[in-house]
């Protein structure tokens, strides 16, 4: 069993966490004992980049460009980034497209400067426990759409890691709870962050953790508190100081942010706090006083806002507020009293709080990755697709193919045909979202389809949408007369392209010094090492469901691989991989289905629901 | 708490991934009439066998198969939990054609018309409050007559058989389904502007 580990890669702060004899435990930094890992990076005026704390250290002496809150701009567009954000970050000027930073003469994507910040969590584990580390599960805001997912994946794979799985984060604060299977009922995992709001409503039996909906924004958080108090106290300062032009100092906004911020977590136990602002020309600082009353009015409106989130999963999932049985609250932004006492009076119950809201959402990651290493069998999530996807059809209108709150994995099938005679390829605009009109909502990709050229109506293709158990989307289409199924090359309207993703690879300076030719070719032997162990494991079991002749073309199949990996070229190994993986289709098919029987044979539902048991 | 199970002669699973028949994927008898524990019961222990998260450590075909059974699953599932999409699913099964756009229930009519016109008063300020609740009132009570009565006619089909319901059986069930299918649209119109109300 290899080891995998969970990862929250948040907006403000990041974890890294492993299961240990069952229970998850958040990995300190072995140098300095932290847990968290504040999602900064600095690349300081002398070529360096400083991730976390050091970032935050070199952010306060103003050195450096700062990134901190990428999370807010992962697999966005130019063109959804809104005017606060264009200040904050060192974005090269563009008005659609991908979003880039300019880095002194360099040009960064978020998922780049996001991989520094899985480098250094990667750093910290394979320290901590003194062997490498490779695989890992990665936690996502629930509503995240698939290129902010896609994003993610991205930035994992630049860090060198294999991102065995996205999950989402209220599902895995849920994990990270319901630890004991006897648990069950109707829970409602409120997850405020710095930078996303989540909600989804769960429901939890014999160890299933069933996810009924999820609502949420991803540009909502506890960021935007700081900023409406930041605001309130730049107005107040330019108005009591006689100095206007302090509304658009750089500088005095920095501070102003910093102050809101800490004066928003004084107020959590304190009534009444002082911020206090460093004015050009002032001899002595500028203070404020800030009651929690007046600091809840500021912050109550955006407050607000998730309960109607609340009432939308609520909606979506079929029950009333009085039904939920439970609410457990995840994210730093839950401490403001004022959220707590909104969660409170919408559900008519106390919120729970037990685990640190910073750290559950690793856990729970932690606790997912262990499934997926096979160590917990017991335990089970099955998820949902926060956004409805679809396809532009005539006169601009979105097609919902899958409708929001669909169980994941899931595939839907749709006929296309050419609307006039002779074309040779159709169009498919892929699209998420819950707006009636295709420019209303996210673009995802665009695809074209080849058909024969026949009279308009007559070439029938069939094309299969699926979303795994990421909330990944990938598309195969299927020619109806011949049966061929072929993927289909989906460009990223916002990602990154794999090309791009090697590329990018190459261009790292933290690999400078490593030949990422080698890097790639790892990757590959890799791969095919995996599909050779679990082919020979599969023969053995399966010896039985096969034909001779399908037996012999596997063991080609495979001397072949073997023969390939002699080599060192990488395209060589793909193929033979491919080759390989097509030729043990047949027999991965008989061995699940096999499996699946004999442990249903002979037993009631009761008896599966009750076991342990893996197939 | 939830209520404890006979299980001293529980249905053993007998599924047919591959059928085209959402009961078979999910090991149930074909019956319309269905329970809704033993149809969670039988979902939970298919994801339970053929989630993706327990076929980590396979071939990589193993894993794409178990990742459409599961999807395959979740689907049967997900039609089969709500009546109206279990009726209307099987009656395309049964080779029915429904209409994709049917106009406004017959039967419906007079109370479709009174609903928008009062919610357009409403909104124009023309009507009160208490007009509308009295129209949610109106509307469950019929949403609710209705469901009863779909229940019922499940149970008749499942006693004829598929292959024995005549066509009048099925005009009743599309029939119904449209009714039941528009009573919901209504009592979502209605609460969302009361919501709006409330709101203001």
């Amino acid at each position: 069993m290899s080891r995998i580990l969970g990862i929250d890669l948040g907006t403000t702060n990041s974890l890294i966490a492993q299961v240990v004899d069952g229970v998850p435990h958040v990995i300190r930094d072995p140098q300095t004992g932290e847990r968290l890992l504040p999602s900064v990076v600095v690349f300081t005026d002398d070529g360096k980049v400083l991730v976390g704390q050091a970032a935050r250290d070199a952010e306060r002496n103003g050195s450096g460009i700062v990134i901190s809150s990428v999370k807010r701009l992962m697999g966005i567009g130019m063109e959804h980034v809104n005017e606060d954000d264009r200040k904050q970050f060192p974005l090269t000027p563009a008005d659609s497209g991908p979003v880039r930073f300019t880095v002194g003469n360099q040009s960064m994507t978020p998922p780049q400067i996001s991989a520094h910040l899985l480098r250094e969590l990667r750093r910290r584990a394979e320290q901590a426990l003194g062997e490498p580390v490779s695989d890992v599960v990665i936690t996502v805001p629930a509503y995240f759409n698939d290129s902010q997912r896609q994003a993610t994946r991205d930035a994992g794979r630049l860090a060198g890691l294999q991102v065995l799985r996205l999950v989402n984060e209220p599902t895995a604060a849920s994990l990270a709870y319901g630890l004991d299977r006897r648990d069950h009922g109707t829970v409602a995992v409120f997850d405020f962050g710095g930078g996303t709001f989540d909600v989804s409503i769960l429901r939890l039996q014999g160890g299933i953790f069933e996810v009924l909906a999820t609502n949420g924004n991803t540009r909502l958080g506890g960021d935007d508190f700081d900023r409406a108090v930041a605001g309130w106290l730049l107005k107040k300062a330019a108005d009591e100081s006689g100095l206007p032009e302090i509304m658009t100092d750089h500088r005095v906004f920095t501070q102003a942010r910093r102050e809101a911020e800490n004066a928003k977590i004084r107020l959590t136990t304190e009534s009444v706090t002082v911020a206090t602002l460093v004015l050009p020309g002032m001899d002595t600082p500028y203070e404020a006083l800030l009651t929690r009353e007046e600091f809840e009015t500021i912050i109550r409106a955006t407050a607000e806002q998730t309960i109607v989130h609340c009432r939308e999963a609520l909606k979506d999932a079929q029950i009333s507020p009085k039904d939920v049985d439970s609410v457990v609250l995840v994210g730093g932004s839950t401490r403001v009293p004022l959220v707590r006492t909104l969660v409170r009076e919408f559900f008519g119950i106390e919120p729970l709080a037990d685990i640190d809201p910073d750290e559950v959402v690793a856990l729970g990651a932690a606790v997912q990755a262990d499934i997926l290493a096979g160590g917990t069998k017991d335990m089970l999530l099955l998820d949902v697709v926060p956004l409805s996807l679809g396809i532009e059809t005539m006169g601009g209108v979105m097609t919902r193919l899958i409708h929001r709150n669909t169980k994941i994995p899931c595939t839907v099938v749709e006929e296309f045909t050419t609307p006039a005679d002779n074309v040779t390829s159709i169009d498919i605009h892929v699209l998420q979202g819950e707006r009636e009109f295709a420019r209303d909502n996210r673009s995802l990709a665009r695809f074209k389809l080849p058909v024969e050229p026949l009279p308009a109506g007559m070439a029938r293709v069939l094309v299969m949408f699926l979303i795994d158990a990421n909330g990944i989307l990938s598309v195969t289409a299927i020619d109806e007369k011949t049966k061929n199924e072929h993927t289909v090359e989906v460009k990223p309207s916002y990602g990154l392209t794999d090309e791009q993703v090697e590329e990018m690879l190459i261009d790292s300076f933290d690999n400078a010094e490593r030949d990422v030719t080698e890097r790639l070719l790892a990757e590959a032997v890799v791969a095919a090492e995996s599909i050779l162990l679990h082919t020979n494991k599969a023969l053995k079991e399966g010896a039985d469901l096969l034909q001779p002749e399908e037996r012999d073309g596997i063991v080609r199949a495979e001397s072949a691989l073997r023969k390939a990996l002699e080599s060192t070229d990488r395209q060589t190994i793909l193929d033979a991989t491919a080759a390989l993986d097509a030729a043990t289709k047949p027999l991965a098919d008989r061995l699940l289905d096999r499996a699946v029987n004999r442990l249903l044979k002979s037993r009631t539902v009761d008896e599966v629901l009750a076991s342990d048991e893996a197939v | 708490m939830t209520p404890s199970h006979d299980n001293a002669r529980a249905p053993e699973i007998d599924h047919d991934p591959d059928s085209s028949n959402y009961f078979d994927v999910l090991g149930l008898p074909t019956r319309l009439a269905l329970n809704e524990k033993d149809l969670s019961d039988h979902y939970y222990a298919l994801s339970r066998l053929y989630h993706p998260d327990f076929h980590q450590n396979a071939l990589p075909a193993e894993r794409l198969r178990a990742l459409r059974r599961t999807a395959a699953v979740n689907d049967a599932f997900t039609t089969l939990r709500d009546p109206v999409s279990r009726g209307r699913w099987w009656l395309e099964f049964n080779g029915r054609k429904l209409s994709l756009a049917p106009g406004v229930p017959r039967e419906l009519g007079s109370l479709v018309f009174d609903v928008h016109d009062a919610l357009e008063r409403f909104r124009s300020a023309e009507a009160d409050i208490t007009e509308i609740e009295r129209f949610r009132e109106v509307t469950r009570d019929e949403l609710g007559r209705r469901n009863k009565q779909l229940a019922a006619l499940f149970g008749e089909l499942d006693e004829a058989g598929a292959s024995r319901a005549d066509g009048l059986l099925f005009t009743r069930l599309e029939n119904l389904l449209a009714e039941i299918s528009y009573l919901r649209a209504l009592t979502r119109d209605i609460e969302r502007t009361l919501e709006k109300t409330g709101e203001r």
